[in-house]
């Protein structure tokens, strides 16, 4: 067994007598559903010694294929979270939160909604919520009138649903199949970020860049700030927040004209779309016409195509006529039932702002006697804190339902421990159909209970609310599981299934196929829109979601915190994202801090300047990181979301987050940001390397390792048995960070602190830098290259970095004396030292893997190809009397990448994928010439040779 | 030449020289309770490293390498100049040499010194030291002798221990005579150190031999030990450090650095002491005329690696190179070329050469420049080499300007120790050279 930190040691060998089930040194795989967002991944998780390690995505779940995202990751720092709720917490008489127990909060409800009349409502104000837990609240509500629940999520697709009532008559949000578009046009839809279900449809869209068979999918962007999907984007267009609706409406209205409609519809359409000319769009957006009438003409010819809208600028009053352009478009382009469906709708339906603002009404009219709010945090997303803290005020009594603290925890009356969804058993149906499975992967080390049974449990100490509620909640899921509809052949034993269940992480009911039919009165929809003011000279702020933060949740994980945003590169803190126009016309520089005034007080934060970011706009992420491990965490004085309006898309009822004018008042001050990449100047150095679609074909055999010396001073390293090699698609990394996360989780790779960072001495074994190369930008992974002929062990006077048999680069880490020079000579830079022994919180440190060594002080680190999952396996297949088998080992980023952009084996295997791919024409070793010899092989990023031009990061 | 002129002359030189040995004036206790607090100071620092951990010097990724291996290149270079005056100006007769080579054996030998903590500083966990060291143990497991750290870790220890039996063998005629002029304890110590010597002519001969074969033996340290200092770099892969002519470039500039150093320590020894008439403007303007001769070999190299940085095309070499002259550390690298390559030149003048105070500001400044070109060499190096996402910027800590500022307290108090204890002129060697007759300062 791996040696473990020696000061952590009795921490995480902690089960020394064996519990049931329980061997050391043997690691158990559990499955299990994401509920970091309302997207529902599929994850297995694994275990080692009764503590969850590492959260990876389940190949066998619909939704996400085996990827998982950053934030999905990171959830293991939520189970562990410093700032878990431990046990019931109550208001004292002085304000301040005392541990309670469960009885007792439970008494003190009775008490004090006995007291409230019984014609007052009971609101459960929600994250999102589906499968069982939705199927209990809405008995609940059923049930009682005075019963109500509100499903609160920052970003609700409320637009996407009403429009599609409109249009189909279906209330729905459709799934998107990106896997068989091949023209994709983007109407502000950040979708391989956070819009709708992000790991999915990075999935679906690495599959259509293949670049091989010439039907690369052509991605088109149109959005005002710099998003990663813009960045990925063939042609990005940059135009004002807003005016992306008029820019699909012109679309739609050149693309009806062939499309097959009943006369009488066809002028309904006609009529509706006649003010929405190409030339009035490409004035608004600033492009020119040639450019949309081209987009236009791409979605009807190279079909598949797939439009679609979402994002932050499209968040605006007009929300709802932009999906309705959205959803012509794609009627017109023949994209239903190829590229889009309703057969699985995604994302159960969500409570919308003006339903929103319906429940602070009542609370303000003390018609709510019981507010219980379950994990989510209305203060965060509700743009008027102080109306809705004051209404809160007038509810008798308010209830926190959550496994972690957030910023708005100290204003409740009682806060309750719930398990967090690693902890507990549970339905999840993220698409209609897909019956994910949550089951209890550690034994729950907080005195927590089931959010479920938890609202039962409140509902029938509540008065009058006694006789409908499930007893036990375990019950009540066990026949939700029981009860699933569909084809389920009834001869199926329910033990079997059951097992099929644990197996696979849950279960798939067959779609169910249903048909769409254009209707004619979405048209009023159009003529009503009204154009955006005219933002000439006033800059709008815009709220932003990352890959970073998501939509403000995941504040408290410092694996986040250290992942550099992949735009801007800049980790920890979430600045304020300014062109170089504005910089110059505001006279600031990226880490001012500028104050601007809007309607509703100030912003006053830390500038940055991002080429791509609209003139107009001020680009503000959600959430910023909060050294309390806090969810939903951010700083008042720069959150965009409580400087918004509150103005309403009337269709959906939907907040409008663009539209808030910003007055630039100075520069208060400056904060360094820490910006991980030194430079993003390739000068020729051909480190990031691009080829055109059109060249692909034209290239030669590359052969692995070119061999630049004949004559080799040392004798040449043996690899009787295995020798890894890994190959990187440029083509299809999104730069999602996904891997370098997962890198962190597998390596107890040190989170060092914004400080640190900023002196250069980030720890990350992996990271994702962004180039340009011949005006295309790309994402690439950096990380150990394993030469064959390393330069850093040659230099090593102690011999702690040496050559495996299997062709690592291996560091040995209690040989390491600390002299630093094979990190001096690594070109990569990829090595990693120890400058200080860098602490945890407890109980973070549960999370550390068992198999490798915890670092301290003085030693050099660095990626190895995560040696211990391949000894891992090879012990395994010894066991078995059998070779290693293709694609047995996956490192920790390989197998957390949506895009399956890297992949890894042994390259003494012929047969293996990896040594297959060696000979790809688009194969290049970086820095080939220094004779390094990486065992690492990049495949050029392929690009459409017209697509637009990106001259800077 | 009559015996008792010359007598009388050797025993004004005894005289003279031993005046340092006699009770401590006031002078010295002030020059070495400054010295004393610097070095405080270095300790002080250096206990933060121990307690803490390496990460409160300013070092990062890509600067691995800081100010503390700038401080090991600089007094290893300081090493050179005494074996260079004393061996080979000795192989090569040059006689001006012998009331100055003292003194440049005795920096020689604690410079060395000084320089050879470094490594163990910069590594950080000096515990773990000894695993550099080739020495026999049960699991078997060897240094790695392909890194150019390992041929440091010989070269500096086989330096070291020529300079100290050079400079030993070189004092034992002195030792005798300071015997002979004490009593006491003292007598005792001196008798021991002197092992025996008595003068006789057989011994001269032995001594004479000894000390040509040391010379001999030195000469070539001199070349190898900065040679292989220079590896350090030359080896690596690391554009501007990856050069061939690292190795005569660093042996050109330690001897450069070194000559200066001995002008800085000489001048105000030789008004301190009252040696003015052993140290003549004769050994100034010598040792002038080979800094001029040292600054022209250095800043060809300069030259020369700008040229072929620009010649060979490589985008890599050139950036660097860009980056020296023009990037973040260009100021000190414009300083470095104004204190190495311009202020030495102007000592061709011979009016210049003989204003003392000008000689002393153009060797201080020597010695400054010499500490920023590793400075610059190093750092500017590894802060922009291959790969621009990685590239970062260095400013030492307070603690490594602490641990720099303690290693010159450590090596001015040493220094300060061994004139003290032993003659600062070699007697022997200077009472070999006298001329007959009164007046007769000139040599050669």
């Amino acid at each position: 067994m791996a040696p473990v930190g020696r000061a952590r040691a009795g921490v995480i060998l902690k089960h020394l007598i064996p519990e049931e089930d329980i061997i050391p040194g043997v690691s158990y795989w559990l499955n299990s559903t994401c509920s970091e967002c309302p997207a529902g991944c599929g994850v297995k998780v694994r275990l080692r010694e009764g503590n969850a390690v590492k959260i990876e995505g389940n190949e066998n779940h619909p939704v996400n294929h085996g990827g998982l995202c950053a934030r999905g990751q990171s959830a293991l720092q939520a189970l562990y979270s410093p700032a878990r709720i431990q046990t019931p917490l109550r208001r004292n008489a002085g304000g301040r939160m005392d541990p309670t127990g469960w009885k007792d909060a439970f008494d003190l409800i009775a008490r004090s909604t006995s007291a409230s009349g019984s014609s007052e409502k009971v609101v459960v104000v929600t994250s999102q919520v589906t499968g069982a837990m939705r199927a209990m609240l809405e008995r609940f509500a059923a049930g009682s009138p005075k019963f109500n629940f509100f499903v609160c999520e920052p970003l609700d697709y409320a637009p996407v649903a009403a429009a599609n009532k409109l249009c189909f008559g279906l209330e729905a949000v459709p799934t998107y199949s990106f896997d068989k578009a091949r023209t994709i046009v983007s109407f502000g839809a950040d979708f391989l970020e956070t819009w709708l279900s992000p790991v999915s449809n990075a999935h679906g869209y690495a599959i259509s860049r293949n670049p091989t068979n010439g039907a690369m999918s052509r991605m088109i962007q149109f959005e005002s700030y710099m998003s990663l999907t813009g960045a990925n984007a063939d042609e990005r267009y940059c135009c004002p927040p807003g005016v992306e609706t008029l820019v699909a409406l012109s679309i739609a209205s050149r693309m009806l004209s062939g499309t097959a409609l009943p006369a009488s519809e066809w002028e309904t359409w006609r009529s509706a779309l006649r003010p929405f000319t190409i030339e009035r769009a490409a004035k608004a957006a600033g492009v020119p016409p040639q450019v949309l009438e081209q987009v236009a003409d791409r979605l009807r010819s190279q079909t598949p195509s797939l439009a679609l809208a979402g994002g932050p600028s499209s968040h605006s009053t007009c929300a709802t006529a932009l999906q309705v352009a959205v959803n012509l478009i794609n009627f017109s382009a023949g994209g239903y039932g190829k590229t889009l469906t309703f057969d699985r709708a995604e994302h159960a339906p969500v409570g919308t702002y003006s339903q929103l603002l319906d429940l602070v009404e009542d609370m303000e009219a003390g018609r709510v006697s019981t507010l219980i709010v379950h994990e989510c945090n209305p203060l965060f997303a509700f743009p008027e804190p102080e109306r809705l803290k004051t209404a809160m005020k007038r509810a008798p009594l308010k209830i926190q339902l959550a496994s972690v603290r957030d910023s708005a925890s100290e204003s409740y009356d009682i806060v309750l421990p719930a398990l967090h969804w690693l902890e507990r058993w549970d339905k999840v149906e993220s698409r209609s159909g897909v019956y994910s499975l949550q089951q209890p992967v550690i034994k729950p080390w907080c005195d927590a209970r089931h959010a479920g049974q938890a609202l039962s449990d409140i509902m029938a100490v509540l008065p009058d609310h006694t006789t409908r509620m499930p007893e036990d909640y375990q019950q009540f899921l066990r026949e939700r599981w029981e009860n699933i509809p569909g084809d389920r052949s009834a001869s199926e034993d329910s033990d079997d299934f059951w097992k099929q269940v644990l197996t696979d992480g849950g279960y798939w009911a067959p779609p169910v196929s249903r048909k769409v039919t254009l209707n004619a009165r979405a048209a009023e929809a159009i003529s009503d829109f009204a154009p955006m003011v005219s933002l000439s000279g006033e800059h709008v702020l815009l709220p932003v979601t990352t890959v970073r933060y998501g939509d403000g949740r995941q504040t408290g994980r410092p694996w986040l915190y250290e992942m550099p945003d992949p735009i801007t590169l800049i980790v920890w803190d979430t600045p304020l994202l300014i062109s170089l126009g504005t910089s110059k016309k505001w006279n600031c520089q990226s880490g001012d801090i500028v104050r601007l005034k809007c309607d509703k007080g100030f912003l006053e934060a830390p500038v940055y300047v991002q080429s791509g970011t609209h003139d107009a706009v001020v680009a503000v992420s959600l959430g910023a990181p909060s050294d309390k491990y806090a969810s939903f965490y951010f700083e008042p004085a720069n959150h965009p979301l409580h400087r918004l309006r509150g103005d309403i898309d009337k269709f959906s009822g939907a907040l409008s987050w663009v539209g808030t004018p910003l007055t630039f008042e100075g520069v208060t001050g400056h904060n360094r940001l820490a910006r991980l990449q030194g430079s993003g100047r390739q000068d020729g150095r051909g480190i990031a390397q691009t080829i055109a679609t059109t060249e692909v074909g034209k290239l030669g055999k590359a052969s692995r390792r070119p061999a630049t010396l004949e004559f080799d001073l040392y004798p040449k390293h043996e690899h009787p048995v295995h020798d890894w090699g890994m190959v990187i698609d440029l083509s299809v990394c999104i730069g999602c960070g996904a891997c370098a996360v997962a890198c962190y989780a597998e390596n107890n790779v040190h989170v060092v602190g914004k400080n640190e960072c900023l002196r250069g001495r980030e720890q990350s074994w992996l990271r994702i830098e962004r180039f340009i190369d011949k005006g295309r930008t790309v994402f690439l992974p950096a990380l150990c290259q394993q030469c064959e002929h390393a330069p850093c062990e040659t230099v090593c006077p102690v011999y702690a970095a040496v050559h495996s048999s299997e062709g690592l680069d291996v560091q040995v880490y209690n040989r390491c004396v600390g002299t630093r020079y094979c990190a001096n000579n690594c070109p990569y830079k990829v090595r990693r030292f120890n400058w200080f022994t860098y602490k945890v919180d407890p109980p973070l440190e549960k999370q550390f893997n068992p198999d490798v060594f915890v670092r301290t002080r003085g030693i050099m680190e660095k990626c190895t190809f995560c040696i211990q999952r391949i000894r891992e396996h090879k012990e395994i297949a010894k066991d078995e009397k059998r070779r290693l088998r293709d694609g047995e080992v996956v490192p920790a980023c390989a197998q957390s990448c949506p895009t399956g952009a890297i992949r890894f084996g042994d390259l003494k295997d012929p047969a293996s994928q990896v040594s297959k791919q060696m000979d790809d024409p688009r194969g290049y070793a970086i820095l080939a010439e220094l004779n390094t010899q990486p065992s690492i092989l990049y495949l050029k990023r392929v690009y459409h040779a017209d697509g637009t031009v990106t001259e800077t990061l | 030449m009559t015996n008792e002129h010359t007598r009388d002359r050797f025993e004004q030189i005894d005289r003279l020289v031993l005046r340092s040995l006699l009770r401590p004036g006031k002078l010295y206790i002030a020059f070495s309770a400054v010295v004393l607090v610097c070095l405080g100071l270095g300790v002080f620092a250096y206990s933060r490293i121990i307690t803490v951990a390496i990460g409160v010097t300013g070092k990062n990724n890509p600067v691995h390498w800081g100010a503390l291996i700038t401080n090991f290149v600089f007094w290893v270079g300081l090493a050179h100049s005494g074996t260079l005056i004393s061996a080979i100006l000795y192989l090569f007769r040059a006689r001006w040499r012998t009331s100055i080579n003292r003194i440049a054996e005795a920096m020689t030998v604690v410079a060395i010194m000084t320089a050879g903590l470094f490594p163990l500083v910069h590594m950080g966990r000096v515990w773990r030291a000894y695993y550099l060291v080739p020495y026999p143990n049960s699991r078997e497991l060897w240094p790695n002798f392909r890194s150019p750290l390992l041929w440091d870790v010989f070269a500096i220890t086989t330096y070291m221990l020529v300079s100290i039996m050079f400079f030993y063998v070189g004092l034992i005629p002195d030792l005798a005579t300071v015997r002979d002029r004490s009593n006491g304890l003292v007598k005792k110590v001196y008798s021991l150190l002197s092992l025996g010597w008595r003068g006789s002519n057989r011994q001269w001969h032995h001594y004479e031999t000894t000390y040509l074969l040391l010379a001999a033996l030195a000469t070539p340290l001199v070349i190898s030990v900065h040679s292989v200092v220079s590896w350090d770099f030359a080896v690596s892969l690391v554009p501007g450090w990856h050069s061939t002519i690292f190795a005569p470039y660093f042996v050109a500039g330690a001897i450069f650095s070194g000559c200066a150093m001995i002008i800085v320590i000489l001048m105000p020894m030789r008004k301190f002491l009252g040696l003015e008439n052993l140290i003549e403007p004769l050994h100034f303007s010598m040792l002038c005329k080979m800094l001029i001769f040292m600054s022209l070999i250095i800043t060809y190299s300069y030259f020369s690696e700008f040229f072929v940085a620009w010649y060979s095309g490589n985008v890599f070499e050139q950036h660097s190179f860009y980056n020296r002259a023009f990037g973040f550390y260009s100021p000190l690298f414009w300083v470095m070329v104004l204190c190495n390559s311009i202020l030495p030149i102007t000592l061709f003048s011979a009016r210049l050469r003989s204003n003392m105070i000008y000689v002393y500001v153009v060797a201080v400044c020597v010695v400054i420049g010499m500490w920023l070109e590793r400075f610059v060499i190093i750092v500017s190096s590894l802060s922009q080499d291959y790969d621009p996402y990685a590239w970062g910027q260095y400013w030492p800590s307070i603690v490594e300007w602490g641990i720099t500022l303690g290693s010159f307290g450590m090596f001015f108090f040493m220094f300060g120790m061994l004139t003290r204890i032993f003659p600062v002129v070699a007697m022997g060697e200077v009472k070999s050279q006298l001329r007959p007759g009164p007046g007769d300062a000139g040599h050669a």
